[in-house]
């Protein structure tokens, strides 16, 4: 009796667990007999040799993981097989859900013919017969949280035989099976809601990211389709109801309150399970366990229970002072398991060239300030400098991520910004965004931002067990190396402030030409620089060129004093300027830059080869100018 | 032997007309033939021609200008000549869409201008 009601605890435990997401169901087939060829040549042959009606039977069915149902030769884990492979055939099917919006790749391989659908449209396929030929690709677009049916479909009539199917998302460079998106029951859709509200600086445009579908221009989206319904185990519930004996106690003393429930109550729950509780009307909410001894299981419980101690509970009869402040329950003590939400996950994703969209985001007065804020550091690098206003702007500044802003950190935006070495390898989001809750955000100090853990990355991974009906999820946004938060949200005003970022009131202007002139098979643009009444120390000028027609050929530099001058051929622009780090000199109304390139045709002129992309310079005292051309 | 002459001449006609040119229509020239400055709006392609006329030949400038952010984007000095000038202007490193064209002779005295749109 005992050995069947375990074996059917089992069943049932691993039927419960083998449902749902990373799931698929299977079913094999034999299909010696059935007249419908041995091969099959198109998708409709598989449909007949499927066909019980034809011939086919049934070898065995079941669920198993994607792992095991998508990727497979010469053996077939979730079960057995007839013939040893020979004459079989196996069919996938289950549900589809896509985590990002845009083309999925599908990638398919068998020995002999396999298929793969979506909603009953082939993807991808490899008919006939053969054994591994290599993969097949087929590309579909998809919505993220939209429920595709999936089914993938193999058979083989003799010799090696298996099926391989792998995909890639849009923002995915790799092809794996990814379990997080499929489904051996059709997934329900949370009664939860979610929104989130990107909080980006006014410089970026919200529209050109996307977190499944392309965000609203105030940098909300409705995520509701993208939550993931799937619960998972979260230990257990003890529920103290009345009884007859004193199970429990509480001990109530300044301030805090300390459950304790009798070892003995547990059976084969594990103490430190428990992570709620009931106790009579008096209190239902969160516990944290604390230890054992050899009677009792002890619980912090965040209440002070004022029930206990007014004597307003309706059980109040079950409840003895015992002096010291313990209150002993006359109870019955049972457990439940608990289930929450799995952890949630979006990636954001941009239609933006980031690279072209750093060239804005990083400029001459960044590092300028960089540069500023290091210098006022003090010799040992040990007091605050002034140039920085928030926590998060030394976050940004940290271009090494060592959690240190030091003078490494200024040459690597230096280097940057001369063209020496980029800030990273790759401008993706992964490597240059930073997503963080508003609330930490504004929370981020100058002399404690680097006990922030705030990682790169373009996933943002959040909690939905909020017992809210909608989760909202405010979030910040900065980017690596924005030292003057150009384009990063700036924080909400906090006791860690002490002044105004400076970049943020741009109302100084300076002046400067550009003429280009086309002299024999040469094109040459002169810039020149009027700084009024400003103390220019660092100037960016990115010079757009039609790289069909010309070839860059030199940047030459008229400048006083001892800035760091340079020119650098970014392919369709030219990023020219200079930069006096320490600011012990300025640049003056004879600075003049000149950029030379090469005609690759006969050109009779030139308007229009050359224009300005964009421009930036700072003053001595770290204020970023605004350059008019005139 | 008659018949035969009006024959050949015949045969001579139908040969001669049978290898005349056929005039296919012009092949479109994309150049404004009206000056550019005379329309106050243009709208421009990528390597489109403008003509205009100078009174006197001598260094110029032609300007372009964000009328929006009122910032030069684009400016070329070349050397005009008296009469009929036509210049290309190119479009592929333009990031606007509105721009305002000036042309100004060699002491910065504003000759003419026109409001392009880039296609």
């Amino acid at each position: 009796m005992k050995k069947l009601l375990t074996f059917l605890f089992l069943l049932i435990f691993s039927v419960t667990y083998s449902q749902g997401v990373g799931y698929l169901n299977y079913t094999v087939y034999n299909i010696y007999i059935n007249g419908a060829g041995q091969y099959a040549n198109n998708a409709n042959d598989f449909v007949n040799m499927f066909d019980v009606t034809k011939g086919a039977t049934v070898y065995t069915s079941g669920t198993s993981t994607a792992a095991k149902t998508l990727y497979f030769a010469n053996s077939w884990q979730p079960s057995g097989v007839p013939n040893g492979g020979a004459y079989t055939g196996i069919k996938i099917t289950g549900y589809f859900v896509p985590k990002e919006t845009g083309t999925y790749i599908f990638g398919i391989d068998g020995d002999d013919g396999v298929d793969f659908s979506l909603d009953g449209n082939v993807v991808t396929s490899y008919y006939g017969a053969h054994g591994f030929g290599g993969y097949r690709y087929g590309s579909v677009n998809l919505i993220a949280g939209k429920t595709y049916s999936f089914m993938a479909r193999y058979e083989n009539w003799s010799g090696g035989w298996g099926l391989y199917l792998l995909w890639k998302r849009p923002s995915q460079s790799q092809y794996s099976i990814q379990s997080d998106e499929v489904y051996s029951t059709q997934p329900s859709t949370p009664t939860k809601k979610g929104l989130v509200d990107f909080n980006f600086n006014t410089n970026v445009d919200a529209t050109k990211f996307l977190i499944g579908s392309t965000l609203n221009s105030d940098g909300t989206s409705d995520i509701t389709t993208l939550l993931d319904s799937t619960k998972i185990s979260n230990g257990y519930k003890a529920g103290i109801t009345a009884g007859q004996t004193e199970w429990s106690y509480v001990n109530i003393f300044n301030g805090t309150t300390t459950l304790y429930i009798d070892l003995r109550q547990f059976g084969n729950t594990v103490p430190s399970t428990i992570n709620s509780v009931s106790i009579l009307d008096v209190y239902n909410g969160p516990v944290t366990f604390l230890n054992s001894d050899l009677y009792w299981a002890q619980y912090t419980v965040p209440s002070t229970l004022s029930k206990v101690t007014d004597g307003s509970s309706t059980y109040n009869s079950n409840i003895r002072s015992v002096g010291y402040g313990n209150y002993a329950f006359s109870c019955n003590v049972g457990f439940t398991a608990t289930q929450i939400y799995k952890p949630q996950t979006f990636t954001v994703t941009t239609t933006n060239n980031l690279t072209t969209l750093y060239n804005s985001i990083v400029t001459v007065s960044d590092v300028y300030m960089a540069f500023q804020e290091y210098s006022n550091q003090g010799l040992f690098g040990n007091q605050m400098g002034t140039s920085f206003t928030y926590g998060i702007q030394y976050q940004n500044a940290d271009i090494n991520n060592d959690g240190i802003f030091n003078e490494t950190d200024c040459f690597l935006l230096l280097q940057n910004l001369t063209g020496a070495k980029p800030l990273v390898d790759t401008f993706n989001l992964n490597k240059t965004l930073r997503i963080i809750p508003q609330s930490t955000y504004d929370i981020i100090g100058k002399s404690n931002w680097n006990t922030f853990t705030n990682p790169l990355g373009s996933s943002y991974t959040f909690d939905i067990n909020t017992g809210k009906s909608t989760d909202t999820l405010n979030l910040a946004v900065a980017w690596k190396g924005d030292v003057n938060l150009s384009h990063s949200t700036t924080p909400t005003s906090n006791g860690y402030t002490t002044m105004s970022v400076k970049s943020m009131a741009v109302s100084n202007e300076i002046q400067s030409i550009i003429t280009s002139e086309l002299v024999g098979d040469s094109v040459v643009v002169t810039i020149t620089l009027n700084p009024l009444s400003q103390q220019v120390v660092g100037t960016q000028f990115m010079i757009n060129y039609d790289n069909t027609l010309l070839k860059f050929s030199s940047a030459t530099f008229n400048t006083k004093g001892n800035p760091t001058n340079y020119g650098t051929d970014k392919g369709n622009y030219i990023n020219v300027g200079s930069i006096i780090s320490d600011g012990s000199t300025t640049l003056d109304n004879t600075t003049s830059y000149k950029i030379s390139f090469k005609t690759l045709t006969k050109l009779n002129n030139i308007f229009g080869l050359i224009s300005v992309g964009g421009t930036d310079a700072v003053n001595q005292s770290g204020t970023q100018l605004k350059i008019r051309l005139i | 032997m008659m018949k035969i002459t009006n024959i050949i001449i015949l045969c001579c006609i139908i040969f001669i007309i049978s290898c005349t040119k056929v005039l296919n229509a012009p092949v479109q020239v994309k150049t404004n033939t009206v000056s550019f400055f005379d329309n106050q709006m243009n709208t421009i392609s990528n390597g489109d021609s403008i003509n205009f006329t100078l009174q006197t030949g001598g260094i110029y400038t032609l300007t372009m200008i964000d009328t929006i952010q009122n910032q030069v984007v684009s400016r070329e000095k070349f050397t005009g000549k008296t009469g009929m000038n036509s210049l290309n202007i190119y479009t592929k490193t333009l990031t606007q869409t509105y721009l305002t064209v000036v042309l100004m002779d060699n002491n910065n005295n504003q000759i003419n201008k026109t409001k392009i749109t880039i296609k």
